[in-house]
């Protein structure tokens, strides 16, 4: 619709026309975010290329870890932060530059944010009142949000005369009486204790399913993400990593960021080395592959040579911008694992000539990006590839604790670990254990007893490959 | 805290009671301040030393004097006091301290109380205070101990109103050295370019001030001075015709206004200061009179005798006159006798190519303000007179007699140095002497400003300050454009009644 | 004999112990408290009961010490001499008026100030300064420059204008030369305290505000306003002690004004009556100490005012009414 050219006359009658707001009818969702980047005035991008669609009723939870721009993103959408590029439709409406107050939202806010001099019911009832509600009809509502909440003894009462949790019910109250279509939540329960959390977290689920609006929620805790949302997007870095339905994110993680990510205790990840449909890992370990994993894993190493083939053979007369914007996501979907791998860095003693280039840096001109660094790059994972296609060459296979079992028996796939330490959860037993093949930690339902020598079996089908230079899931089903 | 608010009653609760009996009754020093320390008897001899002759020896007596005196004039002083100094060496030598008369009340108040160890023996101030003075109980009287040092003072000679100035209750404090006040500068050689007679009286000088306007306004007044158009100061231009020509800039921000010029127009209309007992007595028509005229000057209404102001409206500026002088865009002001040294030379210098310091004249204000020429007050002058003051703190009978023979000599021999510094002499006897009207200084300038006998001073009362100070406000008030729907009567009537209420409030 | 007083060893060493610990404490207590403490007695509590003393003293003009204990007589005679209530209630009432109108001005003018600079233009810290730099100026010297600025004939606001005023010789005038005086040197406190506390107010209200649909007046109402209540109080009391206490700025501006009585603040009338004799000290200690009554109950009204309301329970007895109904 918005993408014919029209004259400057035609676009101006139709926006007067059309009392200032642009409605696109064919964009799918309720909420609709298409290519949103966000970049800030010092250079310093937070978000690439966002891309999202939420139906009415829906929770979606945006999980990653801190710096990953989930808030950035959820702030965008509320009109706090101003959107780089790209789209954003509520309701059918472009809202780029819609006003915060227009945009028929509420938020809640990590560190509640209430009005510290009025008591709790003119803190619900702030937002009715500046829209100029009837007297009794505000009454009305914040009633019965207090009834929700369960605040109907705390009416009078000023914020510093109120617990962390109750706080936490008032600022969800001001949210409810607003009857707005969209709620968003900024981390609102980051700031509870364990127990607390667990609690108001089901409160959340509940009053989500009693009121009905559609929730869009930011949580660095992938349990609160997992058992509350609907759909979950997981973001590293600026980028997204996978959306999807929690159990699918669970079952088919797309990168080694994603799968290590979601899941208490995390996934287990080895080094191991692919050769002719099997894993071969320490100590001895072989694991056979079916079929279907290896026929996945030929497909996606060809697929993923004829990628680097195709960006190189334009290499040198694409510029280096583009280069970069292929190699980017790369490194966000390498995991934390990596990082703590590599040798501390010292850091450099900087003089001051090199402070005062820091500050005044601006002024100099910028030198055009070299793109031989991206080449290079280029050209070392194309070896790689190619290799992939042909020998033995490195992978990392990951195994979820749960699908460690403890065994007696012998085998190929069975490694022999050393427990160290064993967490008695009353229910189940978490060993964290140290084998050839790697650390381990194994999930059991039968006692495990620390200090003791095991023997693990590795189920061929409960594995995830992921690729060694890319960390993408093989197998990913999209 | 608790402890803390208990320390502090504890201190509390210490202190009062020490001040309480350590405070009350030991109010000051109850030494006959209430008798003006008058000697019950003669005087015995002391630690007089006489000599065959039957003459007192002075061996080595060191005196103490503070002196009010600062400044150009100090220096003078000193040189004087050098001569007596040399006259007397080994005999008498006297050290003098200089402090302005802002900071030498607070002074002597606060030594006189704390300190009188360091007080000084001889008090050369002001002499219309003594009254307040011997009301605190600090001075000795005069002539007892003159005649016990064998000095003759001869009432007759001294200008009278003098020594009223320094008597309470018909006995004398102070020694008057010297009389000074306001006078007039004038440009002698814009007068005479333009055929103007220097006036001698009010209505003179109201003819020609209005006649230096008619012609400024026609675009006829020559005039000369400093300019900014680069014109030589020498050289004659004409007046311009937009502004309004000030012939007389006066202020009541003006030091020469308030202290001097204030109180001479009342005089000049009859007016007196100090009722009988003490208290002010302005508050009459004479005074009245006399305040309409300088306020006509400022604020010309249809019933004054001037129809211009002579003017401009200068507010609480002041030395508002030395400007328009220089430039020529004044022909009179108000000047200090002791300022006029400093103006010869800046008019020598500014008019040298034609003339110089011969372009300005100097003349005293009397008969200047007085509406009827004819009466015998219409040619004083109010000034303020200096007098030597023994302080009682002085125990020792042969420096009470040295102080009587310093007062004595200074009295008798400062003659025309310091008059020159524009302090008229209090004897008649040396204002007559060949060494005085002999020095050309005499008949450059200081003849101008007239005879010692036409000043009077704010008579002796205890509560000169009071007095003082408030006719000094009603001059101010008379002055001022903000208050000139009121009548001056009136004015002085309300600060009469503030006046006298604070008096007896005091009492 | 004397009975010998006798106790166990460990009740003793006990008591010994806990004695040594308590001196230890306060040791260290009078160390760091000491130097105050001193010059608190010394500057305040001393001259306190010394001026309760003397205003319930006479005085003779020879000493500046009590003469007689004459009891609440001093506080008679500020109360019903005529010249005293024309002099010094003139003046307490002329201090009042002036302090009301220029307190608000003290309080708007650098909170509007510190909002300009809270929006942290380029350059900010530049006009921070600049706006703090007057208060350091000495009063005196600052005040005679003014003195000849607005000089009536040969000042350089009146030739720049073209007009002529006599800006000290009027009354209306003058007063306002004394509080653009008072503006130019007394917001820089003011304003400091005011941006720090703009500082600490939560950045997520203005937001939640925002997406509440605040205007940004009802922001300033709601958010700012009440965030920086505690510096507001604050500022409000010391300006109000200080204005109230005005005497410098009056002093070296406006001692050549003529009409004296229309000028003249409480602290420079009894600054004036100090001045000559110390006959009229005890009625100027008595009037000192009701004019410290006076600044002591506006600032008990104004503290009244301000203070922190408790809840009522007027919403949760409605909230069990609207429950029972439904």
């Amino acid at each position: 619709m918005n993408d014919e050219k029209i004259s400057v006359a035609t676009a101006r009658k139709i926006y007067k026309e059309s009392n200032k707001k642009i409605v696109d009818e064919s964009v799918p969702g309720f909420i609709s975010l298409k290519n949103i980047d966000k970049i800030y005035p010092n250079g310093v991008q937070a978000v690439y290329d966002f891309n999202l669609e939420v139906d009415k009723h829906d929770f979606v939870a945006l999980v990653g870890p801190s710096g990953c721009g989930k808030s950035t993103t959820l702030r965008m959408i509320a009109g706090l932060e101003e959107i780089s590029a790209g789209e954003l439709y509520i309701d059918g409406v472009l809202s780029n530059y819609l006003p915060s107050k227009d945009r028929d939202i509420a938020m809640v806010f990590q560190n509640y944010a209430l009005y510290p001099q009025l008591n709790v019911y003119d803190n619900i009832a702030f937002g009715l009142k500046i829209r100029k509600t009837d007297k009794k009809e505000i009454e009305n509502r914040v009633f019965k949000a207090a009834d929700i909440l369960d605040l109907g003894q705390y009416l009078d009462r000023k914020p510093k005369q109120l617990s962390g949790g109750q706080m936490q019910r008032v600022a969800l109250g001001r949210a409810i009486v607003r009857n707005a279509k969209l709620f968003l939540m900024d981390e609102p329960l980051s700031n509870l204790d364990a127990k607390l959390r667990v609690q108001m977290r089901s409160e959340i689920v509940r009053i989500h399913g009693e009121v009905g609006a559609t929730t869009i929620y930011v949580t660095h805790d992938q349990t609160e993400a997992m058992t509350m949302a609907t759909k979950i997007v997981v973001m590293n870095k600026g980028f997204v990593q996978q959306t999807g339905a929690p159990l699918e994110i669970y079952h088919n993680p797309a990168t080694l960021f994603v799968a290590t990510f979601i899941g208490t205790p995390p996934m287990n990840v080895l080094e191991c080395e692919y050769e002719n449909g099997a894993l071969y890992l320490g100590g001895g370990l072989k694991i056979t592959l079916d079929a279907q994993t290896v026929r996945a894993h030929d497909e996606f190493m060809s697929g993923k040579l004829r990628e680097v083939r195709e960006i190189l053979s334009t290499a040198e007369t694409a510029d280096a911008a583009a280069l970069r914007n292929y190699l980017l996501p790369l490194g966000a979907y390498k995991s934390e694992l990596n990082k703590k791998n590599a040798a501390p860095e010292k850091p450099k003693k900087q003089n001051i000539i090199d402070k005062f280039k820091k500050k005044f840096g601006f002024l100099k001109k910028k030198e055009p990006e070299s793109a031989e660094g991206y080449i290079a790059q280029l050209k070392e994972m194309e070896e790689q590839y190619q290799a992939a296609l042909t020998g033995r060459h490195p992978m990392k296979v990951g195994v979820r604790p749960e699908n460690l079992t403890v065994t007696q028996t012998d085998g190929e796939n069975v490694a022999s670990v050393n427990t160290e330490i064993v967490e008695i959860l009353g229910s189940e037993f978490i060993a964290y254990a140290n084998g050839e093949a790697g650390r381990l930690v194994i999930k059991s339902q039968t006692p495990v007893e620390a200090h003791k020598t095991l023997k693990v079996r590795i189920d061929a089908s409960k594995i995830h490959l992921f690729d060694a230079v890319s960390e993408q899931n093989v197998a990913f089903k999209k | 805290m608790k402890l803390t608010k208990a320390l502090c009653c504890a201190l509390t609760g210490l202190l009062v009671p020490a001040f309480l009996s350590g405070c009350f009754g030991g109010g000051g020093n109850d030494n006959g301040g209430g008798n003006g320390n008058i000697p019950t008897g003669p005087l015995d001899d002391g630690d007089l030393v006489y000599d065959e002759n039957d003459n007192i020896v002075y061996n080595g007596v060191e005196l103490k004097m503070w002196s009010v005196t600062t400044g150009d004039d100090a220096v003078v002083q000193d040189s004087i006091i050098a001569k007596f100094n040399e006259l007397y060496d080994g005999m008498i030598r006297v050290t003098t301290t200089h402090t302005s008369r802002y900071d030498l009340e607070t002074l002597m108040n606060t030594t006189m109380q704390f300190d009188r160890a360091n007080a000084p023996d001889v008090f050369f101030s002001h002499g219309s205070r003594a009254g307040e003075y011997v009301d605190k109980g600090w001075l000795l009287p005069i002539e007892p101990y003159m005649e016990k040092a064998g000095i003759a003072v001869d009432k007759d000679d001294y200008v009278e109103a003098l020594l009223d100035a320094s008597s309470v209750n018909g006995h004398l404090y102070g020694l008057p050295q010297d009389v000074h006040s306001a006078m007039v500068v004038y440009r002698a050689d814009i007068l005479e370019k333009n055929g103007l007679e220097v006036p001698s009286n009010y209505k003179e000088l109201i003819a020609t001030c209005e006649a230096a306007i008619d012609l400024a306004k026609a675009g006829n007044l020559w005039i000369r001075g400093e300019n900014s158009s680069g014109i030589p100061a020498t050289e004659w231009r004409k007046a311009p015709v937009s502004t309004a020509y000030e012939p007389f800039p006066m202020a009541y921000g003006d030091m020469w206004v308030h202290e001097f010029v204030g109180f001479t127009a009342a005089v000049q209309n009859g007016a007196t200061f100090v009722a009988e007992d003490g208290k002010p007595a302005w508050n009459s028509d004479e005074a009245a009179e006399g305040l309409q005229v300088l306020r006509d000057f400022v604020m010309p209404s249809d019933n004054s005798e001037n129809k211009y102001a002579l003017t401009k409206e200068y507010g609480s500026e002041y030395d508002v006159g030395n400007a328009p002088l220089r430039m020529g865009n004044s022909i009179f002001k108000f000047l200090g006798p002791w300022e006029y040294a400093k103006d010869l030379t800046e008019y020598g210098r500014l008019l040298s190519d034609d003339g110089g310091a011969d372009n300005i004249g100097t003349m005293t204000v009397s008969n200047l303000f007085a509406k009827d020429t004819t009466k015998e007050y219409a040619n004083k002058i109010k000034g303020e007179g200096h007098a030597f003051m023994l302080m009682e703190t002085v125990t020792s009978r042969t420096k009470q007699c040295a102080a009587m023979v310093f007062a004595d000599w200074m009295v008798n021999n400062a003659g025309v140095e310091w008059a020159k510094r524009g302090h008229l002499p209090s004897l008649k006897s040396v204002e007559n002497s060949s060494e005085y009207r002999d020095d050309p200084a005499y008949a450059q300038y200081i003849s101008k400003w007239g005879s010692c006998d036409d000043y009077v001073v704010m008579p002796s009362t205890k509560y000169y300050s009071y007095v003082d100070k408030y006719f000094k406000d009603s001059v101010q008030q008379a002055m001022s454009s903000q208050f000139k729907n009121s009548a001056v009567k009136s004015i002085l009537q309300q600060k009469y009644d503030d006046c006298v209420g604070y008096i007896d409030l005091y009492a | 004999m004397k009975p010998v007083r006798t106790t166990t060893l460990r009740e003793y060493a006990f008591k010994r112990e806990k004695l040594n610990n308590r001196a230890r404490s306060a040791g260290s207590l009078a160390f760091f408290f000491g130097p105050y403490f001193i010059c608190f007695i010394m500057f305040f509590a001393f001259p306190l009961v010394l001026g309760l003393i003397m205003s319930m003293s006479s005085f003779t003009s020879n000493s500046v010490y009590p003469a007689e204990f004459v009891g609440f007589s001093n506080f008679k005679t500020v109360f019903t001499n005529p010249v005293m209530i024309k002099d010094f209630w003139s003046s307490v009432w002329y201090t009042i008026r002036f302090a009301l109108i220029i307190v608000p001005l003290c309080i708007i003018i650098p909170l509007a100030l510190a909002m300009l600079i809270n929006l942290k233009p380029p350059g900010y810290k530049i006009f921070r300064a600049c706006i703090y730099l007057p208060g350091i100026f000495p009063l005196t010297a600052t005040g005679l420059i003014l003195l000849r600025m607005f000089s009536y004939h040969n000042g350089f606001i009146n030739a720049l204008f073209d007009i002529s005023v006599d800006w000290f010789g009027q009354t209306g005038t003058a007063w306002f030369m004394v509080g653009l005086f008072c503006i130019w040197g007394g917001i820089g406190g003011n304003f400091i305290i005011f941006c720090a506390g703009l500082e600490n107010v939560d950045k997520s209200l203005y937001e939640a505000s925002g997406i509440d649909g605040a205007s940004p007046w009802k922001r300033f109402l709601y958010v700012t306003l009440p965030g920086i209540k505690p510096q507001l109080v604050m500022c409000i009391f010391t300006s109000l002690c200080g204005y109230m206490n005005l005497y410098g700025q009056n002093y070296i501006l406006l001692s050549n004004t003529p009409d004296q009585d229309s000028v003249m603040t409480a602290v420079f009338r009894i600054q004036n009556m100090l001045l000559g004799s110390s006959r009229s000290y005890g009625y100027v200690a008595a009037m000192g100490i009701i004019l410290g009554l006076i600044i002591a109950a506006i600032s008990a009204v104004q503290m009244i005012a301000t203070k922190e309301r408790q809840g009522g329970n007027k919403r949760v007895s409605a909230f069990v009414d609207w429950k029972k109904s439904q």
